[in-house]
């Protein structure tokens, strides 16, 4: 369990502005205001949608499920709590897959293993 | 930059000047480090600095200021950092240089006196009003641990036939666990909850005062109604009314209107909860429960675990309108149900290894029944194995003991 939390952003070319948030480290009460910053910047920098890559992340918290329904809101301000078509979140270790499906967020995140397969959703 | 040197005696001042060499710093340069060596001080000539320890920022200098004295002249490790915000030109007073130029004079070296003095007075100041400010504050936290302490059971419920006991250990002053057991009267059952609010602190606290009471006042909500119409207390299944229906009923609408409630007016904070509520018939041991979100339950017997209660349905607070649900299951004579929150497995040790799932499961396979004593067993096994370490989230348990007859 590391303390910290690295996020690197992809903007991905195509009709839709798709960009792709890299995480790595551990998402979690200490790191969650880093994430959900660094998502509102994106957006208002003009990201529509986005990819939560989450290959690289060791902890998932209930901290950190907060932040990523946080920017679902900001993603969908007139949708709140409803099945979000503009996050997707990408090939979550299977500790980070049991803390999604546990909390119930699998039923309005979509979760996938392929970023082309990701991409193509929106 | 006089109004540093203003303050000095005229003797000192000049001896200043005398030694002092002029150094410039680009924007976002560093002038030192906390824990550096501290061989000079520094009077701002021109722009300005921040003091910070890491990214706390401690202060803010500008023209005229001198930073760096204490550490400076006494030969001390740097305190904390110092970094030039815009273009800065400082002079630089040496140590060394600056006690040969006083050495032989002696309103020079009372100046210097003086000017320590003053500044030692000035800390002094400021860690007395920092001292008083973190006293206040931690007087605000421990009257709302107080009063967090008051939306917990003051005590468990005598239900013949059963042993209730709960287990509850705050990370912080204020938690985001709860627990609760109380008897409704007017469907016939023992509600047992057990919730978990996302994140930690003053926030998850304010939302677990929340949670719990829209949860107990809905699940209650026949009875404190009945005390406005009549004094009896309100019971519903002698109007006969099926009283199964009626639990279903209630626990349906307890998660209902917490989960929409806090959706439909905090949806905006993106605080949750999850939590596993059981309506318990004593008689029978049959009850009926939602599992929103939260860690699987066990019913515990004799062999270890005999049923685990997982989820089926999303965490209470974010999703307006969804869907949980209400299973149905029988604690025997003998068994104890246990419900607890993340804190349990994901509890740490020195190495940063968790408690773990297997851990507690193994643990309860060996565990002999009884409310009281299956707790206390868990809770100091979990306190074995984090030796010491210091615990990053709220530990709560809830058990109750069906007793052989």
């Amino acid at each position: 369990m590391s303390e910290e939390l690295q996020i690197a952003l992809s903007k991905e070319e195509g009709d839709k502005a798709v960009t792709v948030m890299r995480l790595n480290g551990s998402l979690d009460a200490n790191t969650q205001g880093a994430l959900e910053s660094k998502a509102k910047e994106a957006i208002e920098s003009g990201a529509d949608y986005l990819i939560l890559d989450m290959s690289g992340v060791d902890y998932l918290g209930s901290a950190g499920m907060r932040a990523i329904h946080a920017i679902t809101n900001v993603l969908s301000p007139d949708d709140p709590g409803m099945h979000s078509d503009k996050l997707k979140v990408l090939n979550p270790s299977p500790a980070a897959m049991k803390v999604f499906k546990t909390l119930g967020f699998d039923s309005f995140i979509d979760v996938h293993a392929n970023v082309d397969e990701a991409i193509a959703s929106f | 930059m006089d109004a540093f040197l203003e303050t000095l005696r005229p003797e000192l001042k000049d001896a200043i000047r005398e030694v002092g060499e002029e150094r410039t710093y680009e924007a976002g340069q560093s002038v030192f480090n906390r824990g550096d060596p501290g061989v000079a001080f520094y009077v701002i000539k021109k722009g300005k600095v921040r003091v910070h320890a890491d990214d706390l920022v401690l202060n803010r200098l500008s023209e005229g200021d001198a930073f760096g004295e204490i550490a400076g002249l006494g030969g001390m490790d740097r305190t904390a950092s110092v970094t030039a915000e815009e273009d800065l030109t400082v002079l630089r007073v040496e140590r060394e240089a600056l006690y040969n130029a006083v050495r032989d004079r002696s309103g020079a070296l009372m100046g210097l006196v003086q000017m320590l003095c003053e500044r030692e007075c000035g800390m002094a100041d400021r860690v007395t009003s920092r001292s008083w400010q973190l006293h206040l504050a931690r007087q605000e936290l421990e009257i709302g641990r107080t009063i967090q302490s008051g939306f917990l059971p003051d005590a468990m419920p005598e239900i013949a036939g059963y042993e209730i006991a709960g287990h509850f250990q705050a990370a912080r002053v204020v938690a985001g666990d709860f627990y609760d057991a109380f008897y409704i009267p007017a469907i016939k059952r023992l509600a047992l909850v057990v919730g978990d609010v996302c994140d930690k602190g003053v926030g998850a606290a304010l939302f677990m005062t929340l949670f719990r009471s829209l949860i107990r006042a809905t699940a209650q909500s026949r009875t404190f109604m009945s005390w406005a119409v009549d004094a009896e207390p309100g019971n519903a299944c002698a109007d006969g009314q099926d009283c199964e229906v009626l639990a279903k009923e209630t626990l349906a609408n307890t998660i209902a209107l917490t989960n929409n409630y806090v959706a439909a007016t905090h949806g905006k904070t993106s605080m949750f909860a999850s939590v596993f509520v059981a309506l318990l018939e004593p008689e029978s041991g049959v009850f009926h429960y939602i599992n929103a979100g939260h860690e699987e339950a066990y019913i515990v017997g004799s062999k270890g675990i005999r049923t685990a209660l997982p989820p089926d349905g999303p965490v209470v607070g974010l999703f307006p309108g969804a869907r949980h649900a209400i299973e149905r299951a029988t604690l025997e004579p003998g068994e104890t149900l246990l419900v607890y929150t993340d804190g349990v497995p994901e509890a740490t040790n020195r190495d940063r290894k968790q408690y773990t799932d297997e851990r507690l499961k193994n643990l309860i396979e060996s565990c002999s029944g009884g409310a009281e004593s299956t707790l206390e067993t868990i809770a100091r096994s979990v306190d074995e194995f984090s030796e010491g370490a210091r615990q990053h989230d709220d530990i709560t348990m809830l058990a109750s003991y069906r007793k052989t007859v």
